[in-house]
């Protein structure tokens, strides 16, 4: 019996594919942030932005900053990655069919890709616009001044921002569906 | 189309399509189709305002030190900290001394606090500035200076210049009755 027999049970199930797409669930479940940007300290933050696909919060000041379009994007992906999810569920007991192939995807694998490349062409824009350029990871220095008198407002924050633990789950996830499709294809041969 | 093969491939693709779209269609629908306000981001600022009175002036001949208290009022709905101040004053027009804070003040919103600035003098500055309180009825103190804020985690300098009228009377000593 071979390691291809063994992940499917004897094509009976894509234990792989099963697992990825309870994964998948969870992934866009999660409320928890992929990529998070603080200002200043974390007890009492000048400014915090936490993105995922499916969430987007973002303060200044304590005060939150809203951008209509946003929770349809999130409610958009989030659905999306449910139904892949489901559909990986169902294809994973259905290794024998060959039609199966359609239901078992690799769009898990894309959601972490889509979004690191979203936070690269975001902060090339950002940058633009507020005169920084925020890093994917790593530490920086919000520096800028405010006329006042004839004088300057001069504001320091030191700020952070880092992909958090949920990325790096999406990104394992993402691969276990690739691993999954792949198995399902061999599979189905 | 032998085993549903193309019906599964398009009816999924039809669903993701939908799915997907679907969220987004709606937002415009809601929104008068109007990409400009669902783009823009909205954001009010929190008022950040603050207002500075002297109370009281002190000096202390033995000390050499002249002390001014103000009372800070926080008018913001942001806390702030004073936490330095870097300058200079001149009193009477001619006498020049550096500044310090006495302590660091943390001011909520809505509360108010005192601060205190010592304004330190040498020898040659006590001798000129005790005829002044003696014979004039005001005297006069300019400061310029910067104020290191702390304003949740960021630092902030903000210019902090003010001219203060002081009259003598008022001005008190803490070494004589």
């Amino acid at each position: 019996m071979n390691l291809l027999h063994i992940l499917t049970i004897n094509r009976r199930l894509n234990i792989v594919a099963l697992a990825s797409s309870l994964l998948l669930l969870y992934v866009a479940l999660s409320e928890d942030p992929w990529w998070v940007v603080t200002g200043g300290s974390e007890e009492s933050p000048t400014f915090v932005v936490k993105i995922s696909p499916f969430i987007f919060d973002m303060s200044i000041l304590e005060k939150e900053v809203l951008i209509l379009i946003i929770p349809y994007l999130n409610l958009a992906a989030k659905l999306t990655l449910l139904l892949t999810s489901l559909m990986m569920l169902v294809g994973s007991f259905m290794v024998k069919k060959r039609w199966s192939r359609y239901l078992v995807s690799t769009r898990g694998a894309t959601f972490p890709i889509v979004f690191l490349v979203g936070l690269f062409l975001g902060s090339f824009v950002a940058s633009s616009y507020i005169g920084f350029s925020i890093p994917i990871v790593g530490e920086f220095t919000v520096n800028f001044t405010i006329p006042y008198g004839e004088g300057l407002i001069t504001v320091i924050t030191p700020s952070k921002a880092s992909l958090t633990g949920m990325f790096w789950i999406a990104v394992a996830v993402g691969l276990s569906s690739l691993l999954g499709k792949l198995i399902h294809n061999r599979s189905l041969r | 189309m032998k085993d549903g093969g193309e019906l599964v491939k398009y009816l999924s693709l039809a669903i993701s399509v939908l799915v997907g779209l679907t969220p987004i269609v709606v937002a415009f629908h809601q929104h008068s189709w109007n990409l400009q306000s669902l783009i823009t981001p909205i954001y009010s600022p929190p008022r950040v305002d603050y207002s500075i009175e002297i109370k009281e002036a002190v000096i202390s001949e033995r000390e050499r030190v002249v002390q001014l208290t103000f009372e800070l009022s926080n008018l913001g709905d942001v806390g702030f900290s004073v936490r330095e101040l870097r300058g200079k004053a001149v009193l009477a027009g001619e006498i020049t001394t550096p500044i310090e804070l006495t302590q660091a003040i943390d001011l909520p919103p809505a509360t108010r606090g005192t601060m205190t600035i010592k304004l330190p003098l040498d020898e040659s500055a006590v001798l000129k500035l005790v005829p002044f309180i003696m014979t004039k009825e005001r005297i006069t103190v300019e400061i310029t200076s910067s104020l290191n804020v702390h304003v949740l985690s960021s630092m902030v300098t903000v210019p902090f210049r003010t001219s203060l009228t002081i009259e003598s009377s008022k001005l008190h000593t803490t070494d004589r009755p």
